[in-house]
């Protein structure tokens, strides 16, 4: 029974070394915007497109990865707290009941840099593996 | 059809028109549609209730396709067509006919939003969505809550967002009018088993709040709506009543359950009253699968004046279990049982015993 306890104090240390460990994403914003750091429930918020404007007056222009992405689902769940699936779900609703439509999506990492780089209110994220070249700026998220 | 196409024309006008001034957004993203299909095959025992009989019918599906063009990031002209295939029931159309759902301006300020034109009736959580398969447990939403009227606004409508104690309260104010029917089946010896009336009701004014909790998932809704029939020559049969919808709900959304309520009081005229509740419930007991269970009531009442009070009975009740399972957060199929005491499609006398149907629907959804 004390081997048992040990093995399963073992177990839930590794999942919960797992879900501390390296962060899967970035955010990352135009390098025209002057945002450094965003705390989780803003960006959250305009992911969803509940916050539409920046501080300065621009309007937000966030961008998704296809909903199959790794990078996607691991976005999700830390910054909405809910599946890529789960977050589809909530945008077919917001879409028939004829409110909002869900950000724009884009199949790479380069293509979402592209897009960020193309458009200096834009947000996304990428791997954060992903080589993010000029023009495009990690933010924080707190 | 042709009041349609005048729309597509003049919709597509519009949009060309706006796209000048919106040069700046790339094309691709301005305009986008949107669509599902939730589409049905249904049985009923020998009562026929919502359009089937024992017979079966897999004419029984609604069909949506909506357009949007972003004139800019906070500015949308939206229209969405609908086809509606309802089986037998007499609240059914002509085969194939596709009708204007909505047609609206949609302008986003900080926090806030106005929308002006055909809008969505916001009369409950489900009532803009009440078809939309993907989203819900059982093939419609509850039949006795969502009636087939009060479907859309002619009209405007300003919602707000505002933050309190700890959770977001949306307060949506609207006016304008809607269309509805009302079908009377009538005794064996008449000529015809039914009259369908369509009524336009019109000075309607109403509110709608929806409180999202600090609990994640858990909403609270409330509502209150006035709206007049009108007694012109275009509506028949239906003299001008006052009518006045009062409804509450909660809706609790987590990982893998789900429970939702609502009830509604609607009063016509001076001695006339409507009750509608239900109550559904569902688990996800593996990945993917849903078991739900749904309990769906109508009751109506009327002023006995000899008595000096309300009487009434429930006039329909409707229990219900389904099996969906997702196999893409857009493609959804469903099995569904009813058990169902009234509200069938035929004549039931005063005061006679609730005739009991029972009904089967297979259905699959998909959403794009």
């Amino acid at each position: 029974m004390k081997n048992l306890r040990i093995v399963l104090a073992s177990v839930a240390l590794l999942i919960g070394a797992g879900r501390l460990g390296a962060q899967t994403y970035v955010v990352v914003v135009n390098a025209a915007n002057p945002v450094t750091s965003l705390s989780k429930s803003t960006v959250n918020d305009v992911f969803l497109k509940r916050v539409v404007r920046w501080d300065d007056g621009q309007p937000t222009a966030p961008v998704n990865l296809d909903r199959a992405s790794a990078t996607r689902d691991a976005f999700s769940r830390a910054v909405h707290g809910k599946s890529a699936a789960a977050v589809e779900s909530y945008w077919q609703g917001q879409i028939f009941a004829g409110k909002e439509t869900p950000p724009p999506t884009r199949s790479s990492d380069a293509e979402v840099l592209a897009f960020v780089r193309g458009k200096p209110s834009a947000i996304g994220y990428v791997s954060a593996s992903a080589s993010l070249g000029a023009d495009v700026k990690v933010v924080k998220v707190n | 059809m042709r009041s349609l196409r005048r729309l597509a024309f003049a919709a597509t006008a519009v949009s060309v028109a706006l796209s000048s001034s919106a040069m700046a957004q790339s094309s691709a993203e301005q305009l986008t549609f949107y669509g599902f299909l939730n589409q049905g095959f249904g049985v009923s025992g020998a009562v026929p209730i919502l359009g089937l009989n024992k017979d079966a019918s897999t004419d029984y599906r609604v069909a949506a396709i909506q357009a949007r063009f972003a004139i800019s990031p906070v500015d949308n002209f939206v229209v969405q067509a609908v086809t509606r295939s309802l089986g037998t029931s007499p609240q059914g159309v002509a085969p194939g006919t596709v009708a204007l759902d909505w047609a609206f301006y949609h302008h986003r300020f900080d926090l806030a939003s106005i929308r002006l034109g055909r809008i969505p009736a916001p009369f409950g959580f489900l009532a803009e969505t009440r078809e939309v398969g993907t989203l819900l447990p059982f093939y419609r939403a509850p039949a006795n809550y969502y009636l087939e009227s009060f479907r859309s606004i002619d009209g405007v409508m300003a919602t707000n967002e505002l933050s309190i104690a700890g959770g977001t309260l949306e307060t949506s104010i609207f006016g304008g009018g809607t269309n509805g029917s009302i079908v009377t089946w009538l005794p064996p010896n008449y000529p015809v088993p039914f009259v369908n009336t369509k009524i336009r009701f019109e000075r309607l004014l109403g509110a709608q709040m929806v409180y999202t909790t600090p609990i994640e998932g858990v909403r609270l809704l409330g509502g209150l709506t006035t709206l007049r029939t009108l007694d012109t020559a275009r509506v028949q049969l239906v003299p001008a009543t006052k009518i006045a919808l009062l409804n509450a709900g909660i809706d609790a959304r987590f990982d893998r359950v789900f429970a939702r309520g609502e009830t509604r009081r609607i009063k016509s005229g001076s001695n006339t009253r409507q009750y509608s509740y239900y109550a559904q419930a569902g688990v996800q007991p593996i990945k993917n699968l849903w078991v739900n269970a749904q309990g769906d009531f109508g009751e109506d009442e009327a002023y006995i004046a000899a008595a000096k009070s309300y009487m009434g009975r429930v006039s329909s009740a409707d229990r219900a279990l389904s099996v969906s399972y997702q196999f893409a957060p857009n493609l959804v199929g469903k099995v569904e049982q009813h058990w169902a005491k009234g509200g069938i499609d035929g004549f039931v006398a005063p005061n006679s015993p609730l005739p009991y149907a029972h009904y089967s629907i297979a259905s699959f959804a998909v959403s794009f």
